[in-house]
């Protein structure tokens, strides 16, 4: 893929987790491909992005098999709600995560909204970079 | 209160537990506490079990493909462990580290590692391990079956340059090739 296409593809999707961190409460976005590396984050503060990479793949694999076995069938969305906080992970395409944590004063219902609108987007991204790496 | 008690128990204890056991690698420990008739070693077939059953297909039914991360991220915590044990003796020479590594993980039986290519430049190290303990004796799989290697080669680099990397596995015994390829990409 050429240099150019990469580097508008970074920048297209930073400024998506920008828009995300602007949200109230937000405190980090990030990107986290099949294999639980972060390939792209927005952070207010410290974070081991290795340990949050996998945790988050782990996370929403342990709830995808989970709807498996009761039948639920495919998982859009995993939220963990936390003393301090919440995290929510959500699928994009070609096994990448949307991963999201939020503090106290965040509104659950206000992120879950704009991140249903986010994920075809960076969807859209994700997948047409996939295909032309073929 | 108390599950979460006994959670930070068992951790610590796997941490003390791992440390004692680094030590006893690097000290080429060869006989072990309350194993005085079975010796030290253990065959080939119970580590695979390990890594491919426990650590592999149950891992996989329990998490899915969240296991990829997993098993990647455990890898990778063995390789910090071991190449932090080793750094103080490399002096900052990557040669001499991937001596001293070699010399580790030949002597453990995890397999030959052989460098092939390094740009720090470009941020690129390529390497191979022959007799990978993993998948030796295995075939006709569709993918490369060794993360947990790939984890641990990433977790080598990643501690002698300091900084994240991501490892790859490029080729595998398991889908035909004669060796393992771990490209590593310095981020």
């Amino acid at each position: 893929m050429a240099a150019t296409t990469v580097a508008k593809r970074t920048q297209s999707i930073d400024r998506i987790l920008s828009e995300l961190m602007s949200l109230r409460g937000v405190t980090s976005a990030a990107l986290v491909d099949a294999d639980g590396f972060v390939t792209h984050i927005r952070k207010d503060f410290e974070i081991d992005s290795d340990a949050l990479g996998a945790a988050v793949q782990i996370m929403f694999g342990a709830a995808t098999r989970s709807a498996q076995h009761v039948q639920q069938e495919s998982t859009n969305m995993v939220v963990s709600e936390n003393r301090e906080g919440l995290m929510m992970v959500a699928p994009l395409a070609a096994g990448f995560t949307l991963a999201l944590v939020a503090d106290k004063n965040a509104m659950l219902g206000s992120i879950r909204f704009e991140v249903k609108e986010t994920l075809p987007v960076l969807s859209r991204i994700l997948g047409e970079s996939a295909s032309a790496r073929g | 209160m108390k599950p979460n008690k006994e959670r930070e128990y068992m951790a610590s204890d796997y941490d003390a537990a791992g440390g004692l056991l680094v030590q006893s690698i690097l000290a080429g420990d060869t006989k072990v506490d309350n194993r005085e008739r079975l010796g030290a070693k253990v065959p080939i077939q119970l580590f695979q079990a390990m890594r491919l059953v426990a650590l592999g297909s149950a891992m996989e039914d329990m998490i899915g493909d969240g296991s990829r991360a997993l098993v990647y991220q455990a890898g990778q915590r063995l390789g910090n462990v071991l190449g932090g044990a080793v750094m103080p003796q490399a002096e900052g020479d990557l040669d001499k580290y991937v001596g001293l590594i070699q010399g580790v993980t030949q002597e453990l039986g995890i397999g030959f590692v052989v460098i092939d290519k390094v740009d720090l430049d470009a941020g690129e190290i390529n390497m191979h391990l022959d007799e990978c303990v993993s998948c030796a004796g295995i075939t006709g799989m569709s993918a490369p079956i060794c993360n947990f290697e790939a984890g641990m080669v990433g977790g080598l680099i990643k501690t002698f340059v300091g900084r994240s990397v991501k490892a790859v596995e490029t080729r595998c015994h398991a889908i035909g090739d004669k060796t393992c390829g771990v490209d590593v990409k310095i981020l």
